[in-house]
C-alpha cells in the first residue's frame, strides 16, 4: 500500500489541520514537545462531532496515565467555557450533536471511549469470556514474574517420561551449566517474553515440524533485508556493486580455480519456499561481502585492493589491463564508500546476513517442545491462581476475537467501531498491533472508517515491555496492508528553548542511523524547529564530568547543581532523571540528608529500607520460627534492643513461641536482656498464636510491631509510609500463600519500590527514572545517572526476532550449536544475536533523547569519569552515548564532607525500663454501644459428626413433616404422613431438594416410612404433635440475655390447659447399635445445656412452669428433662 | 423447610414489622432485624416473634415449599453443577467451566428477573448468546428430564402460582422495602400479590425526608482522603456516640483494604495490640474474605489435598506447621525443624508423605496421624471418578484422622468459620441429585471454588460504622454519610452488561449495568437518596492518584472550586512515634569473647571471619540459620558432590601418568563411574532420578574434558589418595581439615587438591597480605607440611587446575600455577594472618568490615537485617558501587565442590 508523505516543507500548521480531516486515516510522527496530546484531542472531538454514537470513536493509549489525561482533557474541553479557538470549534460541533442526539455526554464522561489498550483487551475478554477460552474473568498482574518462576518449575519438576523431553530438558540443562534452578529462571525470563516467540509454536500447531515456521519466517527476513538494501542503495548504484561484485569473482577464479560459488541455498537443505531467485541473491550477498569486506569483516580500504585481486605483479600481462580497469572501478567505489557512512550502513547489513537459509531444526525443535511444555503449566498456573499477565489478557482478547466477521465483532464489542485513534503508537507491540488489525478487520478504504495513530519512533524505549519501534517504522513505510495511510511528520518544538533545540540538533543528528531499518530499530533523525521564543544567552546544556568512580561523589555534584539551579530560580522545577533505580539510591540518601525534599515515584528498592526489613524479619520470624536468623533480628531491633551478648547466650534455646522460653532464664544472659525479653516474648507469643488463627497478617504483624515500640526508632514519617507500603504487601495476598512458602515475601518485596506520597513531597524537586519521566517536562532537567551499564543477555542457547512479515507477525527463532559458536561464523544464531544487540543499542540512543527534550530550560549532564589512565565510559551506558558531548568535559573533584567517626559506632535502642509511653487513644465509642454482639446459639465447641449427612436431610425432612402435622392438625395433614395419601412422593421431593440423589432419596423414603409410622402411633408424639390451648412450631424469636443479641428458633412449644409450658427440641436419636437407653441418657446430657438454654430466655417472657423435652424420632421416644430454669 | 410459628394467642410480643418484608440486601434485613430487637427493647420486651424479613429469593423459597409438586427444586449448589455438567458437554475445552456454569447461572436468573422472552433472546446477539442459547437449551432438557426446577426462575414460578391461585398462604400484607428498582419480576408479583387480596406497600426509609446537607471536598490524594474521613468518623462519634455514620466507596475494591488498615489506625489501635480484642471493631466493612482464606479451612484444603498421596508440595509442609491439629504448643519446635529439612530436600522430591514421615525430626504424633490417614487412603481404593459424598465422605475422614481442628480452643471468629465451612460441605451433600461423579481433582477444584467463592464475615456486634458499597445502601440512613472516591472514572460506574444476553436488549430493558445511560440514571437515583438518607452527606475524591488524575463525578461539582485540602492528622501510628520514648545510645557492636571457638563446617568459619567479622559471628556464633528457599533438588553443592563422587571412583582406579589410558579408555571409564554414582549416590526419588539422567551428558562431557585436557597433559608420575583428614591448630585452635584428594610425587613432595565447581578462583584472594579471603589452600599447606603446591581444579565450564606452588619445586611444571619463590615464607605468613584471625574469633570480634572483592560479601550475605547494614551507610557503599556496575573486578559464584 502506497503512502502519502506531507512534504516537509509545507508549513506545519497545514499538516496539523490536514491531520483533522475526519475521513483520512493517518499515521503523525510527532517529536518530543510537538503538541501531540492537542492534536489526538482535536481530532477526537472533531470525530465525535460526526457520529451517531459516541462509542464509535475508540482512543487506545498505552498508560493508564496517558489514558487518564486524554480523558481529563477532552471532558474539560466539553465542559469548559473558554477554550482556545483551535478546540473551540470542534468542541461546539459536538455539544450541538451531543444535544440532537440526547447523548448528554457533558455528564457523561462513561461514554467517552478513551482506553487503555489492555483495558480495552480485559473489557472485551468481559464481554466474551467464553470466547477468550476462560470462563472467569482473570485478575491481572503487572509482576507475574512468581507465576512464571512457578511454571518453569513445574517443568522441571513434573518431567515427563518420554526421552525426546527429557533429551530436551538435558540440552538446555547442560546449556545452563546443569543447574535445574538456573533453568527455571531462564525459562520464567522466556516466559516472561513470550509473545515474542508464542506465535511460533501456534504456528506449528498447524503445520508439520516445529522449526519450519521459523525457516520460512527467515526467508522473509532475508528478502526483505536484501531489497530494502537494494532501494536504499538506489538501484542503480546496487546494480553497480553487483557488477563489480561478479567481476570480481570472475577475476578471481581466473586466478585461483578453488574460488568456488557459494552452494545453493547455503548449507544443508534448501528451506521451503526457497525459489531460485532468492538462492540468487544469496549468491549476489556472497559476491558483495567477498568485494567489500576483508576476512576480519571490515569494510575493504581502497589500499587493500590487492588482497582481493592479488598482486600487480603476479597478473599475468595479458591480464594486466583487465585487472587495472577492474582495480580502478572499484577503488573509485571503495573511496565513495568511505566518506559515505549510509552506503557502509547498507553494506554493513548485507554482511551480516546468513549465508544460508536453513535452521538447526532437531534442536530448535527441542527447544520448542520445552518451551510450549513452559506453556502449558503457565496456563495451569494462571488457572489455579486466577490471576494472569497483561500479555495473556491480549492473547485471550485475539483468541475471543478469532475469526469473527465484523459484524460480529461489533455485536460483541457492543458498538461499532468507526474511527480508531492509538496514542504513543512507537510503543506498540506485535501482539497489541495484531489486535488493532483485528479490530480493522473488513474496514475498506473509503467506508467511513478511520485509523489515526501518533507517536515518536525517536521515543520508543519500552522494548523491555516488548514494544517494538519496527511496528511503527513499518507502517510508516507501507502503511496498513488494505489500508491506506497518509504519514504526516511534525518538526515544531513548542517545549524547549531554542538555544535547547539547537542542542538537541547538533547531538542526535549523529547519533541515530541515516535510515530507519524496522528490523533493527534504527530510526531516522528528523531535526526539530523551535517554536518558543528565547534568544542566545548562556549555554542552555553544561556537561558535568566528576573525577573518580564513586557514585556519592556523582550525588554531591547533582546536589550541587540542584542548589545552583534554586538560586537561579527559586520557583524553577527540577528533575533529576537516571537510567536505573540503583543510580538513584545515592541521590535520594544524599537529598534527605541535606533536607532537601522531593518527589520520587517507585524509586528506591522498598527492601533497602531498615523499617522495611525489621517489619520483615518480624513476618518471616511470626510465619515461620525455623527462620532463627529472623528471630535474632528481630531481637536485636532497637525496639526489642538485645545485645549481642545476650543473643549468644540465648544459642540452646529454641525461639519457637508456643509457650514461655525454656530453659528460662537462660544462663548467661544478662539482667538488662532479661528484662527486654520479659516484655517482649509475650507479645510475640500472643502474635505467633494470633497469626496462626487469622488471614489478615498484617493486622497481627502491625500490632506486635506498634505494642513493641516499633514506630519509635525511625526519624522520618516518610519510614512510616514505608512501614505502611510493607504491611500493604501482606494484603496482598492471602495470608495461605505467605504460609506456604514465607520466602515469598522477601522476594515480593525484593521488587516493590518506596512509595512517596504525590502530595505529601514537594513537586518541585522530582528524582524518576527516564522511563517515567517520559511524557512529562520540567524547567530544568539534571541527567544524574549515566554511568549504568545494561546487563549483557544470559540466553546462549536461543536467538529470536518477531517482524511483521509479508504476510502478518512472524517469529524467527535460532539455536546455537557449537559451529554457530565459532567466530566468523555467519548462521541464523549470529544474525539474530546482532540484529538484537542492534535493537538494544538503537534503544539506550533513544533513552538518551527521552531524557534529554524533557527539559524545559536547561539541561545538566553529569556522569563519572572512571578510574584509570585513559577511562572510557561502560559498554552501553548512557555516557557512552553522550560521549562526543563528554570529550571536551574536564574531569572535577567534588570534595567529600567529613564523617562523624562517633555516629558509626553508636546505636539507638529502647532503654530498658517501666517508661515506655502507654497504649493511650481516647475511645471514641460511647458506652453502651461497646459488645452487644449476636450470639447464634450453639454447642460450646463444633459437634463432629460429619457421616451423618443424610441423617440430617432425613431430621429436617421429619422436622417439616412434624411442623406439618402440628400447624395443619391430623387430618389436613394426612398426605404428608400417610403413605397412602401419597406422602412418599412428598418425602421424596423434600429428600432430593435437600440433596440427596434421587435413587438414595427413594431408599431412604423408605426409611422414613418407618419411622413415620411408628411417631404417629406414639401416644407421647401425638400428644405433642397435637392441639394445645396455645403451640407453636419452629417458633423464631430474637432478644437480648444480658448484653448478648440472642436469636432462637425453637421446635416446638405449647401451653397445657394447667398452664404448664412445654420446650421440646426434635432429634433424630439414631444410634448406631449399643443399648438405647444409655444413647439417650448420653443424648440428654449433651442437649441438655441447649435446652436450659432455652428455657432461661424464654421464662423471661413465660411465667407459668416451663418443662423441657428432647423428642426422638427414629425411636419415637418421648425424654422430658427435669427443668431447671434457673 | 421452614415453617413460621404459630402466631395466634401467643405469649411472646408480636414483630412489629408484621406481615412479609422483602428488602434487596442482606445487610438491610440484618439491620432490620436490629431494629426491631430495638424498637421491641423501647417496648420492653426482652423476647419476641422475629419479624419476617427476607430477600425475594428465600421468600420464593418458603412458598415454594408449600406448592404441592413432584417437581424438585434443585439446591443451589446442585443447579450450578447440572449446568457445569451441560457445559462439559458443549466444551470439553473451556478453562473454568464452573466460572461460566456460574455466569450461565446468573444469565438464566436475569432471563427471569426481566422477563426475556425466547424471541428476544435470539435478536442481535453475538456469538456468546449463542452459544449460552445452546447450553440453557441442554439446560432445560435436563430440567425436564430429571423433573427438576433450578433456583434460577423459581420466583417466576412462585408469582406465576399466586396468578393462578395456586398458592396456599399468601401473606395478609407484604411490603417491599429498601428497593431503589423492582424487576419487572418483583413488580409482577407486586402486582399479583394485591390481586389476591394482599396489602401491598412498596417503601422506602427515605420517603419524605429533606435532601441533606452537601459538601464536596478534593483531596490531593488517597491517603489523604482516607485518612480524612476515618478522622472525621472519629470525631462524630466522640461528639455523640450514638451517631450512625455510613461511609460508602465508590469504584469497587480499589482501596479497600487500605482504607480497612487506616480505620484501625485511626480507629481502634488498641484492638490490635496484645491486651486488646481483635474481633471487636468499631465499623464493619462489607463484604468480607473468602471463607478459604481462613487458616483454619486452608488447613482443611491441605488435609484434603492429602487424598493425592504423591503429592509433595508446600501445602504439604503448611500442614505440618498448622495449629489445626495436634497440639502445636507440645512440639511446635521438632514441626518446624521437621519442615526445614523438608524444605532442604527441595521440590518434587519422592512420595510426599512417606519422604516427610521419613524425616529424623518429623513429630511421632504427625507420623502417626499420616499413617491413619495413608490406611484410609488405602482402604477407599483407587482414586477415580466417585460421587460428591464419596469425595465429601472421604475428606471427613481424613480429617478425623488427623484431629483437624486440633486442640486449641476456638476463638468466635475460628467457631464461625468452622460453621460457615460446614455448611458448605453440608450443600455438596446435594450435588448427589444430579448424579454427577467427578475425579479427586475435579473433586478438589469445585471445593477450593465454593470456599472460594463463600465470602465470608464473622458476625460482628452492632457497630456505629458501617463502611459499604453503594448499592449496600439500599433502604438505610445515617445520621452522617460519607461517600468516598467519587471520580468520574467510577461514578457512574461503567457498564458492564452481562456477556450472554444481547446486549442492545439489555439497554432496552434497563438492565443492571447494561449501559452508560442506565447507570447514569441509576447512580443520580442513588445519589438523590444519598441526600435524603442522612442529615449530612459529606462527598470527597482524590484529584491524583500515583501519576494519574482524576475529574469529579458528573453528580458533584466542586464548590467554589476550593483547592484540594492536603489532609495532615495522620492516625495512631504517626502520633505513636511521635511519642516521648525513653531511647538510650549503645555500641553498635561489642565483641564477645569466645573462648573455645567450635570450629564447625572446616575452614568455612575462618573464611566467613576473613570475609566479615558479622558475618561469622552470625553464622557461627549465634546458630543464625535461614529458612531453605524452596526449590528444586540437585542444587550447585549437589551436583558437585556427585562430580567428587565420580572423580574418587575414578581416582580410586590408580590411573595417573604412569598408568596412561587412552582416549577411549578415559571415555569407558568416565562414563562407568557416571553411571555407577548415578545410580547409588543419588538421594530421592523420581524427580531426581529424571533430572540425573538429563545430566548425565553433562556430567560425562565434564569429566571427559577434565580427564582428556586437564589430568591428561600431567606427565610427571604421581599417585593419589583421596579424601584425606588432618588438623591444624591456630592461635590455640584446632581445626579439623579434610582435603578431597591428596597426589604423591616419588621425591615425597605432595600436591593438595580441591575440587570447584564453580568459576575458577582469584590468586589475589590467597596471597591478600591483610586477610586471607580464601584461607582453604592456605590451612591445608599449613596441614600438611610436605606439601608443594595447593591446587584447585576447577571442574567448571573451562577445566583446569589454578593454584600455587614452591617456585624451587617442578613437579608440577605443566600446570600453569603462581610459583611462590619462598614457600616457607609464604606459609609462615599464612600462619601469621590466620592466628590473627583465629585470635579475632576468639575475642569474638563482631564488627562489621565486609572485605574482599569490593563489596561482595554483602551481596550474597543472608544478615543484613541483622547486621543492621543500613545504619551503617559507610559499609553500605561499597555495596552500591558494586551493584552500580562501576566496578571493573568480576562476580563471583562460588560453589563448593
Ligand atoms: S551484610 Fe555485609 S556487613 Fe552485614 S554481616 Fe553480611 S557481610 Fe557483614
Amino acid at each position: 500500500m502506497g503512502r502519502i508523505r506531507a512534504e516537509k516543507t509545507k508549513d506545519e500548521q497545514s499538516v496539523r489541520e490536514r491531520a483533522l480531516d475526519p475521513v483520512g486515516s493517518f499515521l503523525v510522527q510527532a517529536p518530543a514537545g510537538s503538541g501531540k496530546t492537542t492534536l489526538l484531542v482535536t481530532r477526537f472531538l472533531t470525530l465525535l462531532s460526526r457520529v451517531k454514537e459516541p462509542e464509535e470513536v475508540l482512543a487506545l493509549t498505552f498508560t493508564r496515565k496517558a489514558q487518564a489525561e486524554m480523558t481529563h482533557r477532552v471532558w474539560q474541553a466539553l465542559s469548559a467555557r473558554d477554550l482556545p479557538s483551535s478546540l473551540a470549534g470542534p468542541v461546539e460541533l459536538v455539544r450541538q450533536r451531543s444535544q440532537l442526539l440526547g447523548w448528554n455526554l457533558e455528564r457523561m464522561p462513561q461514554r467517552l471511549r478513551i482506553m487503555t489498550i489492555d483495558g480495552f483487551a480485559l473489557g472485551l475478554i468481559q464481554k466474551m469470556p467464553w470466547s477468550a477460552g476462560r470462563g472467569r474473568i482473570p485478575r491481572v498482574t503487572e509482576g507475574a514474574e512468581n507465576l512464571y518462576l512457578e511454571a518453569a518449575r513445574r517443568v522441571i519438576e513434573e518431567l515427563p517420561a518420554e526421552p525426546d523431553y527429557r533429551e530436551a530438558i538435558g540440552t538446555w540443562l547442560v546449556e545452563v551449566g546443569g543447574d535445574p534452578e538456573t533453568l527455571v529462571r531462564s525459562l520464567a525470563r522466556m516466559l516472561a517474553v513470550r509473545e515474542q516467540w508464542q506465535g511460533l509454536l501456534y504456528a506449528a500447531g498447524r503445520e508439520p515440524g516445529l522449526g519450519e515456521g521459523s525457516e520460512r519466517a527467515g526467508l522473509h527476513l532475508f528478502r526483505d533485508t536484501y531489497l530494502r538494501c537494494y532501494h536504499e542503495a538506489t538501484p542503480e548504484r546496487f546494480k553497480r556493486w553487483l557488477d563489480l561484485a561478479r567481476d570480481a569473482r570472475i577475476w578471481r577464479q581466473r586466478l585461483d580455480p578453488h574460488v568456488d560459488d557459494p552452494p545453493e541455498g547455503g548449507e544443508g537443505k534448501v528451506a521451503d519456499g526457497a525459489d531460485p531467485w532468492t538462492m540468487d541473491r544469496l549468491r549476489e550477498v556472497e559476491y558483495l561481502v567477498d568485494l567489500f569486506f576483508t576476512r576480519e569483516k571490515t569494510v575493504r580500504r581502497p589500499r587493500g585492493i590487492h588482497s582481493l585481486l592479488g598482486a600487480k605483479k603476479g597478473t599475468p600481462p595479458e591480464l594486466q589491463n583487465e585487472r587495472e580497469s577492474l582495480s580502478r572501478a572499484i577503488v573509485d567505489e571503495l573511496e565513495l564508500l568511505e566518506s559515505d557512512p549510509g552506503g557502509i550502513e547498507i553494506l554493513r547489513k548485507l554482511e551480516r546476513l546468513p549465508h544460508t537459509l536453513t535452521l538447526d531444526s532437531i534442536l530448535l525443535e527441542r527447544v520448542l517442545v520445552v518451551l510450549a511444555r513452559a506453556l502449558y503449566q503457565l496456563q495451569q498456573v494462571f488457572r489455579e491462581t486466577g490471576t494472569v499477565d497483561f500479555a495473556e489478557i491480549t492473547g485471550m482478547a485475539l483468541e475471543a476475537l478469532g475469526e469473527e466477521d465484523p459484524t460480529d465483532l461489533a455485536l460483541a464489542l457492543d458498538y461499532r467501531i468507526q474511527h480508531l485513534l492509538v496514542d504513543e503508537f512507537q510503543d506498540t507491540s506485535i501482539a497489541h498491533y495484531t489486535l488493532l488489525r483485528q479490530l480493522m478487520r473488513g474496514w475498506q478504504p473509503g467506508d467511513g472508517h478511520t485509523f489515526f495513530a501518533v507517536g515518536d519512533p525517536l521515543q520508543s524505549i519500552y522494548r523491555f515491555r516488548q514494544a517494538e519501534v519496527g511496528v511503527f517504522l513499518n507502517c510508516q513505510e507501507r502503511g496498513l496492508p488494505g489500508f491506506p495511510l497518509e504519514t504526516l511528520v511534525l518538526h515544531d518544538n513548542y517545549r524547549s528553548h531554542p538555544a535547547l533545540v539547537e542542542w538537541f540538533n547538533h547531538q542526535f543528528r549523529n547519533l541515530f542511523r541515516a535510515t530507519d531499518d524496522p528490523e533493527s530499530g534504527a530510526v531516522r533523525y528528523n531535526p526539530v524547529r523551535a517554536r518558543r521564543a528565547g534568544g542566545p544567552g548562556e549555554p542552555r546544556a553544561e556537561v558535568h564530568l566528576v573525577a573518580g568512580n564513586a557514585p556519592d561523589d556523582r550525588a554531591r555534584m547533582v546536589v550541587e547543581l540542584i542548589r545552583m539551579e534554586r538560586n537561579r530560580d527559586a520557583a524553577a522545577r527540577i528533575a533529576v532523571l537516571v537510567d536505573t533505580h540503583g543510580e538513584a539510591e545515592p541521590i535520594a540518601r544524599l537529598l534527605r540528608t541535606e533536607n532537601l525534599p522531593f518527589r520520587a515515584l517507585d524509586l528506591e528498592p522498598l527492601g533497602e529500607f531498615g523499617v522495611v526489613q525489621d517489619l520483615l524479619m518480624l513476618s518471616l520470624a511470626l510465619l515461620h520460627p525455623g527462620d532463627r536468623r529472623a528471630w535474632l533480628a528481630v531481637l536485636r531491633a532497637p525496639w526489642i534492643g538485645l545485645s549481642l551478648a545476650d543473643l549468644v547466650a540465648l544459642e540452646e534455646v529454641p525461639l519457637v513461641p508456643t509457650g514461655a522460653l525454656a530453659p528460662w532464664p537462660p544462663a548467661n544472659l544478662s539482667a538488662d536482656g532479661l528484662v527486654r525479653l520479659d516484655r517482649a516474648w509475650p507479645v510475640l507469643t500472643v502474635a505467633f498464636d494470633r497469626l496462626s488463627r487469622t488471614h489478615r497478617l498484617r493486622e497481627v504483624i502491625e500490632a506486635a510491631w506498634l505494642e513493641l515500640g516499633g514506630p519509635a526508632l525511625y526519624g522520618h514519617d516518610f519510614e512510616l509510609a514505608l512501614a505502611e507500603r510493607f504491611l500493604d504487601v501482606l494484603d496482598e495476598h492471602p495470608a495461605g500463600e505467605w504460609r506456604a512458602d514465607p520466602l515469598r515475601l522477601p522476594e515480593s518485596v525484593a521488587g516493590l519500590r518506596a512509595p512517596h506520597e504525590v502530595e505529601t513531597e514537594d513537586p518541585r524537586l522530582e528524582l524518576l527514572t527516564i522511563h517515567r519521566a517520559k511524557g512529562l517536562e520540567w524547567d530544568v532537567v539534571i541527567l544524574g545517572g549515566l554511568n549504568h551499564v545494561p546487563p549483557r543477555q544470559d540466553s546462549r542457547l536461543l536467538a529470536w526476532l518477531e517482524r511483521i512479515g509479508p504476510g502478518g507477525p512472524e517469529v524467527i527463532m535460532a539455536t546455537a550449536d557449537a559451529a554457530s559458536l565459532q567466530p566468523g561464523h555467519r548462521g541464523w544464531y549470529q544474525y539474530l544475536k546482532a540484529i538484537d544487540q542492534e535493537k538494544d543499542q538503537a534503544e539506550r540512543v533513544r533513552l538518551a533523547y527521552v531524557a534529554a527534550t524533557r527539559a524545559r530550560e536547561r539541561l545538566h549532564l553529569v556522569a563519572l569519569a572512571g578510574t584509570g589512565e585513559t577511562p572510557k565510559p561502560g559498554k552501553g551506558s548512557l555516557a557512552e552515548v553522550f560521549e562526543s558531548a563528554f570529550s571536551a568535559a574536564e574531569p572535577v573533584e567534588v570534595p567529600a564532607p567529613g564523617s562523624d567517626p562517633e555516629a558509626q559506632t553508636v546505636a539507638v535502642r529502647l532503654r530498658r525500663g517501666g517508661d515506655f509511653p502507654g497504649l493511650e487513644w481516647p475511645d471514641e465509642r460511647g458506652a453502651g454501644r461497646v459488645g452487644g454482639g449476636t450470639q447464634i446459639l450453639g454447642p460450646a465447641r463444633p459437634a463432629y459428626d460429619w457421616a451423618e449427612t443424610e441423617a440430617r436431610v432425613l431430621g429436617l425432612v421429619l422436622h417439616e413433616i412434624c411442623a406439618r402435622i402440628s400447624r395443619l392438625g391430623w387430618e389436613r395433614s394426612r398426605p404428608w404422613y400417610d403413605p397412602d395419601s401419597g406422602s412418599r412422593k412428598r418425602w421424596e421431593r423434600l429428600l432430593v431438594e435437600g440433596g440427596l440423589a434421587p435413587q438414595r432419596a427413594q431408599h431412604r423414603a423408605r426409611d422414613l416410612g418407618l419411622i413415620v409410622e411408628r411417631v404417629v402411633r406414639d401416644p407421647e408424639a401425638r400428644w405433642i404433635l397435637g392441639p394445645h390451648p396455645w403451640a407453636a412450631c419452629e417458633l423464631a424469636l430474637q432478644g437480648m440475655a444480658g448484653a448478648e443479641r440472642v436469636r432462637i428458633r425453637v421446635d416446638r412449644l405449647f401451653r397445657e390447659p394447667d398452664g404448664t409450658f412445654w420446650i421440646i427440641d426434635y432429634k433424630l436419636g439414631r444410634h448406631a447399635g449399643g443399648d438405647l437407653e444409655t444413647f439417650l441418657r448420653s443424648e440428654e446430657v449433651r442437649h441438655r445445656p441447649q435446652l436450659e438454654r432455652y428455657a432461661r430466655l424464654l421464662g423471661q417472657a413465660e411465667s407459668g412452669p416451663l418443662k423441657l423435652g428432647l423428642y426422638f424420632l427414629e425411636p419415637a421416644r418421648f425424654c422430658p428433662l427435669a427443668a431447671s430454669t434457673g | 423447610m421452614r415453617s413460621s410459628g404459630d402466631r395466634s394467642a401467643t405469649p411472646f410480643p408480636r414483630p412489629i414489622r408484621e406481615g412479609g418484608w422483602l428488602v434487596p440486601t442482606d445487610r438491610l434485613r440484618r439491620v432490620l432485624l436490629a431494629c426491631e430487637l430495638e424498637e421491641q427493647e423501647v417496648a420492653g420486651h426482652t423476647l419476641a416473634m422475629m419479624p419476617l424479613i427476607e430477600q425475594p429469593a428465600e421468600w420464593a423459597r418458603r412458598h415454594w415449599e408449600m406448592i404441592d409438586t413432584e417437581i424438585r427444586l434443585l439446591p443451589p449448589a446442585a443447579d450450578r453443577l447440572l449446568w457445569l455438567d451441560v457445559i462439559r458437554s458443549v466444551d470439553a475445552d473451556v478453562q473454568h467451566p464452573l466460572g461460566l456454569a456460574r455466569l450461565a447461572q446468573e444469565a438464566f436468573a436475569l432471563e427471569s428477573e426481566w422477563q426475556i422472552n425466547a424471541q428476544q433472546m435470539e435478536e442481535g446477539g453475538g456469538q456468546e448468546n449463542e452459544r449460552y442459547r445452546v447450553l440453557r437449551a441442554r439446560f432445560l432438557e435436563r430440567l425436564r428430564d430429571g423433573a427438576f426446577e433450578s433456583p434460577g426462575r423459581l420466583l417466576a414460578r412462585i408469582v406465576g402460582s399466586l396468578e393462578d391461585g395456586l398458592l396456599e398462604e399468601p401473606e395478609e400484607s407484604l411490603t417491599f422495602f429498601g428497593f431503589d428498582e423492582l424487576t419487572p419480576l418483583e413488580s409482577r408479583l407486586a402486582r399479583a400479590a394485591r390481586k389476591r387480596g394482599c396489602r401491598c406497600l412498596i417503601q422506602n426509609e427515605t420517603d419524605g425526608r429533606p435532601p441533606a446537607r452537601l459538601s464536596v471536598q478534593a483531596y490531593p490524594g488517597r491517603t489523604d482522603e482516607l485518612y480524612a474521613v476515618a478522622t472525621a468518623a472519629r470525631a462524630s462519634l466522640q461528639e455523640n456516640p450514638a451517631c450512625r455514620i455510613g461511609i460508602v466507596l465508590l469504584g469497587g475494591d480499589r482501596y479497600r483494604t487500605q482504607f480497612r488498615a487506616i480505620l484501625d489506625d485511626v480507629l481502634s489501635p488498641l484492638r490490635l495490640a496484645s491486651c486488646g480484642d481483635p474481633a471487636h471493631r468499631p465499623y464493619s466493612l462489607s463484604l468480607g474474605d473468602p471463607l478459604s482464606d481462613y487458616p483454619l479451612v486452608e488447613t482443611a484444603l491441605d488435609i484434603l489435598d492429602c487424598a493425592d498421596r504423591n503429592r509433595s508440595g508446600e501445602g504439604l509442609g503448611r500442614l505440618l506447621r498448622s495449629s489445626y491439629w495436634g497440639g502445636i504448643a507440645q512440639d511446635g519446635q521438632k514441626r518446624f525443624a521437621a519442615d526445614c529439612a523438608w524444605r532442604n530436600l527441595g521440590r518434587g522430591v519422592g512420595n510426599g508423605w512417606d519422604t516427610l514421615t521419613a524425616l529424623a525430626d518429623c513429630p511421632l504424633d504427625f507420623q502417626d496421624r499420616g499413617r491413619a490417614m495413608m490406611r484410609r487412603l488405602e482402604s477407599f481404593g483407587p482414586v477415580q471418578k466417585r460421587s460428591f459424598s464419596e469425595w465429601v465422605g472421604l475428606w471427613m475422614g481424613l480429617l478425623v484422622d488427623i484431629g483437624w481442628p486440633g486442640a486449641r480452643t476456638l476463638d468466635s471468629t475460628e467457631y464461625q468459620a468452622y460453621t460457615a465451612w460446614s455448611e458448605t460441605i453440608q450443600s455438596f451433600s446435594a450435588l448427589d441429585t444430579i448424579g454427577y461423579r467427578c475425579s479427586l481433582d475435579e473433586f478438589r477444584n469445585w471445593v477450593g471454588e465454593s470456599l472460594r467463592e463463600r465470602i465470608f464475615q464473622p458476625e460482628s456486634p452492632s457497630v456505629p460504622i458501617s463502611v459499604m458499597g453503594p448499592l449496600e445502601t439500599a433502604g438505610l440512613t445515617f445520621d452522617r454519610l460519607w461517600v468516598l472516591g467519587a471520580e468520574a472514572e467510577v461514578w457512574p460506574s461503567p457498564p458492564h452488561p452481562h456477556p450472554f444476553l444481547p446486549f442492545a436488549l439489555q439497554r432496552q430493558l434497563g438492565l443492571p449495568h447494561a449501559g452508560s445511560v442506565r447507570e447514569f440514571g441509576f447512580g443520580e437515583r442513588l445519589v438523590e437518596r444519598w441526600k435524603r438518607a442522612t442529615a449530612e452527606l459529606h462527598v470527597s475524591w482524590a484529584t491524583h492518584e500515583e501519576d494519574k488524575e482524576h475529574d469529579l463525578s458528573p453528580y458533584f461539582s466542586q464548590e467554589g472550586g476550593s483547592p484540594p485540602n492536603a489532609f495532615r492528622g495522620r492516625g495512631f501510628r504517626a502520633r505513636w512515634r511521635g511519642c516521648a520514648w525513653p531511647l538510650e545510645a549503645v555500641p553498635f557492636t561489642d565483641p564477645v569473647p569466645w573462648s573455645r571457638p567450635v570450629a564447625r563446617g572446616g575452614t568455612r568459619l575462618l573464611e566467613d571471619q576473613a570475609a566479615c567479622p558479622f558475618k561469622a559471628f552470625a553464622a557461627h556464633r549465634l546458630g543464625a540459620e535461614v529458612l531453605p528457599p524452596w526449590r528444586l533438588p540437585l542444587d550447585p553443592r549437589e551436583r558437585g558432590r556427585l562430580l567428587h563422587a565420580m572423580l574418587e571412583h575414578i581416582g580410586s582406579l590408580g590411573l595417573g601418568p604412569a598408568h596412561p589410558p587412552g582416549r577411549r579408555e578415559w571415555a569407558k571409564l568416565v562414563e562407568q563411574a557416571v553411571d555407577l554414582v548415578l545410580e547409588t549416590e543419588t538421594r530421592g526419588g523420581r524427580l531426581v532420578r529424571a533430572l540425573c539422567e538429563a545430566l548425565r551428558e553433562d556430567f560425562i562431557q565434564r569429566l571427559r574434558s577434565w580427564f582428556e585436557n586437564v589430568e591428561g597433559i600431567r606427565i610427571t608420575p604421581f599417585h593419589s589418595e583421596p579424601e584425606r583428614e588432618s588438623q591444624v591448630t591456630l592461635a590455640g585452635v584446632t581445626f579439623r581439615i579434610r582435603a578431597d584428594r591428596i597426589d604423591r610425587f616419588p621425591d615425597g613432595a605432595a600436591a593438595i587438591v580441591d575440587y570447584k565447581t564453580g568459576r575458577p578462583p582469584d590468586p589475589r584472594d590467597w596471597l591478600n597480605p591483610e586477610r586471607p579471603f580464601k584461607p582453604q589452600l592456605p590451612v591445608y599447606a599449613l596441614a600438611w607440611p610436605e606439601a608443594r603446591a595447593l591446587l584447585v581444579a576447577s571442574l567448571g565450564k573451562s577445566p583446569g587446575y589454578h593454584g600455587l606452588q614452591d617456585s624451587a619445586w617442578t613437579g608440577l611444571s605443566e600446570l600453569k600455577l603462581i610459583g611462590l619463590p619462598d614457600w616457607e615464607a609464604q606459609r609462615q605468613a599464612w600462619k601469621v594472618g590466620l592466628d590473627a584471625l583465629v585470635r579475632e574469633i576468639c575475642a569474638g570480634r563482631n564488627d562489621l568490615d565486609p572485605r574482599g572483592r569490593g563489596g561482595l560479601p554483602c551481596r550474597w550475605c543472608d544478615f543484613p537485617a541483622l547486621c543492621r547494614l543500613h545504619e551503617r551507610p559507610e559499609v553500605e557503599n561499597c555495596r552500591n558501587e558494586e551493584e552500580s556496575g562501576e566496578s571493573s573486578l568480576p562476580g563471583d559464584a562460588d560453589e563448593p565442590a
